[in-house]
């Protein structure tokens, strides 16, 4: 009974949305009631797999293993969605979803085979492509902090967004090369501001029995400035102005890898106070939108929902939504404008680098 | 004549996206499928054995009345069946589209329109998800109070068109008891807006016509409910009586006595020693009660002391308020497995019913022996608790569960038929009535003539046929007009 909190269902109001719906249709299928059609397979590929279903079900059924299964057996079926299967060859073949450069020049200390170095950032292809803003606030951030640092420039998949398309073996393929790749330049520590490549590293790695990244320390942006904070190495001005923040947990860094502090930590380091919570927050929080790969299979219904994320923060009478993962910054913003909503949205680590420029004091 | 049929219906369709806008115009099979099957057994019985049986059209989404007027009109120009809907969680079948034609989903209608604070009302559109109408009211310190097992997944229209209950109803009563007044699009298409307030005595009630109709007499588009400030205790007892004789005679005394109980749990001996065990991990015998109450703290205090004076005047055990407030906590997961019973795939159905006191325990025995001695070859078993207390009577919420179905689907399909006819008319020949709070739908419709006696009935069929006499709004239900369908 998790219709109330299925972010798709509560944009489009349709029961074959919510985990219910996709478990009625499955179950048909598994009985040879019925077979996938273009319908059923749209309904199963809707799915955020946000994971706020689980965290409210009384019983914590796992919609994302349902909703993992039908995918796998949709693609070895050979009835996935044309988008789907256009967005896993770019995947497979060029190590992207994005068959254009990136958006601006980001760096040139791009890592090099067998160049070590001491932290390895690794951006992800939505700051790389979409917002490369995000990029240079965490050059600016780390040059600021002295430390040996090199950037990973050039898109690389991580294999989730693979996995989440139902490309199981290929997903695990790409995740192998890329651990791999890493593996070369040996960092000592890993860190990423994407939130979803965060959870690839931390979990779906070991799960999926690749150890290559086993002896390297791996931090999300925002928690290795948060202990940067703490140890007193990272300034930051806590004289801002700003009272109006709200900070939007990413369902990838937060629910599934229970993520909450540190983002909070920075914004009260750089307002002064804690951010203004949107009324379902932390393990409760909705999708932005974005979803495993909802942005890029639907973004007209990826946008819808972000809109409705927006509307909570029009709520609580929001100025700015602070958040830790470039795929949810470029819907919320998209849908921000959409509704002329007045509302800024920043990743965690343009708001450092802002306060640390002197920009938001 | 198949692609005619077709052709028909995709004319249909863009005529309605006409009045809706064409994004509220929904003919997916999955959506249509999905929304084919509500809680009652029968529906996902056969639908899971290939079972083929009438679907609407169209699902449309009205955004507001005007759009419901307009769909109404058209609907009835063009003599095209309605279905109304809210979250579909029924376990009647009441918003099947049995007969065909169109289901008006009123899942995006769903805005608060208005709180007063100082008369502690709502003003709510019908599609709301009681979930989001509860959570937007704690968030300013109100409560509707209303919390039945679908509180996540059902509409505040669904439950008044049920004439729903939740499980504090013995305070606060059912959905008639927290409606204030009604709108209400009649099948042909006008409005009727019931007075304000809902005690005077400018004629009738009218708003009562259209709780509990199931939408057989209207779509219901806004509801002015009351609310109430969120109670600043709640206090919990729990007994195990020795028999449920000596239980339903507590029971009876806490609400003879004016205490108000907020809730009150009573168990016969089978659900007993379930929940005993799955909830509380304890073995023991008997019956057990559990009593809660809420509000200001002082006058919970004396409540809660009366109400143990009462219950300790009989031979019980007192289990302390542990077991309570865990059943409080998982007040919405105890109608799921492990905690309720598994019931796929065995056959059961809820068979609610309430009477005066003077007949309550026979009316339970009576329905008992009806499932259990009326259907031993198939092992049929019966289990109840009386959950909804009032000052005159409570009722018996009762469920049958049989495991050895029959291998042919329409046997087992007529075996649910007469178990149900079996207990429900034992209910009524002994005082009961057709249904409590689960509402008709297709699965008791055959029954409310019965229940009514054939006179009365003959009122209720006049006041359709009044409303709408050519008999579109959602058709077939309530025992009135005829089911295309068979086996329903």
């Amino acid at each position: 009974m998790c219709r109330h909190a299925c972010p798709v269902f509560l944009t489009t109001k349709l029961d074959a949305d919510t985990p219910r719906g996709h478990a009625l249709l499955v179950s048909k299928i598994d009985e040879g009631l019925s077979t996938w059609t273009e319908d059923t397979v749209d309904k199963i590929y809707r799915c955020s797999q946000c994971g706020l279903c689980k965290e409210l079900c009384e019983f914590k059924w796992r919609e994302d293993l349902l909703v993992q299964a039908a995918r796998e057996n949709i693609v070895s079926s050979g009835t996935q969605p044309k988008a789907v299967t256009k967005l896993a060859r770019l995947l497979i073949d060029h190590g992207t979803a994005y068959s254009r450069p990136p958006k601006g020049l980001i760096d040139q200390r791009s890592a090099v085979k067998g160049k070590q170095t001491d932290i390895l950032y690794f951006a992800g292809d939505t700051a790389l492509y979409e917002h490369p803003e995000i990029v240079r606030s965490t050059a600016a951030v780390l040059d600021s902090l002295g430390v040996d640092w090199t950037l990973l420039n050039k898109g690389h998949a991580t294999g989730v967004e693979l996995f989440d398309l139902g490309y199981t073996g290929e997903a695990k393929i790409t995740a192998e090369r890329l651990a791999g790749t890493i593996l070369d330049i040996q960092p000592r520590i890993l860190i990423t501001g994407c939130a979803h490549a965060y959870r690839a590293f931390k979990e779906l790695y070991p799960q999926w029995g690749i150890e290559a990244l086993k002896g390297i320390q791996i931090y999300h942006t925002s928690e290795y400035l948060a202990n940067k904070f703490t140890d007193g190495e990272l300034k930051l001005a806590s004289d801002s102005c700003f009272s109006d923040v709200s900070y939007h947990d990413p369902c990838q860094l937060g629910r599934k890898m229970g993520v909450y502090d540190a983002p909070r930590d920075l914004i009260k380091a750089v307002t002064g106070k804690p951010p203004i919570e949107l009324f379902h927050n932390e393990g409760q929080a909705e999708c932005c939108g974005s979803g495993s790969v909802m942005y890029l299979t639907n973004p007209e219904l990826s946008i819808q929902v972000a809109q409705r994320r927006m509307e909570s923060a029009l709520q609580e009478n929001t100025r700015l939504v602070v958040t830790a993962c470039p795929n949810c910054k470029n819907v919320l913003a998209k849908a921000g404008q959409s509704m002329r909503s007045g509302i800024q949205v920043l990743d965690i680590i343009e708001l450092i680098a802002l306060n640390m420029k002197g920009e938001i004091r | 004549m198949a692609k005619k049929e077709d052709q028909r219906a995709e004319k249909l369709r863009q005529e309605l996206a006409q009045i809706v806008g064409p994004g509220n115009v929904v003919s997916d099979q999955s959506e249509i499928d999905c929304q084919s099957v509500d809680v009652w057994w029968m529906t996902r019985y056969r639908m899971f054995r290939g079972d083929k049986f009438p679907q609407p059209l169209a699902i449309v989404f009205p955004e507001n009345k005007k759009q419901v007027v307009k769909l109404v009109k058209f609907c009835n120009l063009h003599k095209i069946p309605m279905v109304p809907r809210g979250g579909g969680a029924g376990d009647s079948g009441g918003s099947l589209a049995i007969n065909g034609g169109i289901t008006v989903d009123t899942k995006k209608m769903d805005k608060v329109l208005q709180i007063n604070e100082k008369s502690l009302t709502a003003r709510v559109q019908p599609g709301i998800l009681q979930k989001h109408l509860e959570e937007y009211l704690n968030r300013r310190g109100s409560t509707m109070n209303h919390f039945p097992a679908s509180f996540h997944t059902s509409t505040l229209g669904g439950f008044v068109s049920t004439n729903g209950t939740g499980i504090l109803s013995s305070k606060y009563g059912k959905l008639i008891d927290m409606v204030h007044q009604l709108e209400v699009v009649l099948p042909d298409g006008k409005i009727f807006k019931s007075l304000p307030v809902n005690r005077h005595s400018t004629g009738p009630d009218f708003s009562k016509l259209f709780i509990g109709a199931e939408g057989t007499l209207g779509i219901i588009t806004e509801i002015l409910c009351k609310i109430y400030p969120l109670p600043e205790k709640r206090a919990f007892l729990a007994f195990l009586l020795p028999n449920l004789r000596d239980g339903i005679e507590v029971g009876r005394k806490i609400m003879v006595s004016g205490l108000q109980p907020c809730i009150m749990r009573f168990y016969d001996e089978r659900d007993t020693a379930h929940i005993l065990k799955n909830q509380y991990d304890m073995e023991g015998k008997g019956c057990f009660l559990m009593i809660g109450f809420d509000g200001l703290k002082e006058v919970v205090d004396v409540q809660a002391r009366l109400a143990h004076e009462i219950a300790s005047g009989v031979e019980s055990t007192e289990l302390g308020d542990k077991q309570a407030w865990v059943w409080w906590n998982n007040r919405l997961k105890s109608y799921y497995p492990p905690l309720d019973y598994v019931c796929e795939p065995w056959m059961t159905a809820v068979t609610d019913t309430i009477a005066p006191y003077e007949d309550i325990e026979n009316v339970y025995r009576a329905m008992k022996s009806a499932v259990e001695d009326g259907f031993h070859e198939r092992g049929a078993i019966f289990h109840a608790h009386f959950s909804h207390w009032y000052e005159w009577g409570t009722s018996i919420y009762p469920s049958f569960m049989i495991k050895d179905l029959p291998e042919d689907p329409s046997e087992a399909v007529k075996l649910y038929s007469d178990v149900l006819s079996a207990c429900i008319r034992a209910a009524i020949r002994n005082g009961g009535v057709v249904n409590e709070h689960h509402a008709v739908g297709l699965r008791l419709g055959r029954l409310i003539e019965e229940g009514y006696g054939k006179e009365s009935f003959e009122l209720i069929k006049k006041i359709k046929k009044a409303l709408d006499p050519h008999n579109l709004m959602n058709p077939g239900k309530l025992g009135i007009g005829k089911v295309e369908a068979n086996g329903f």
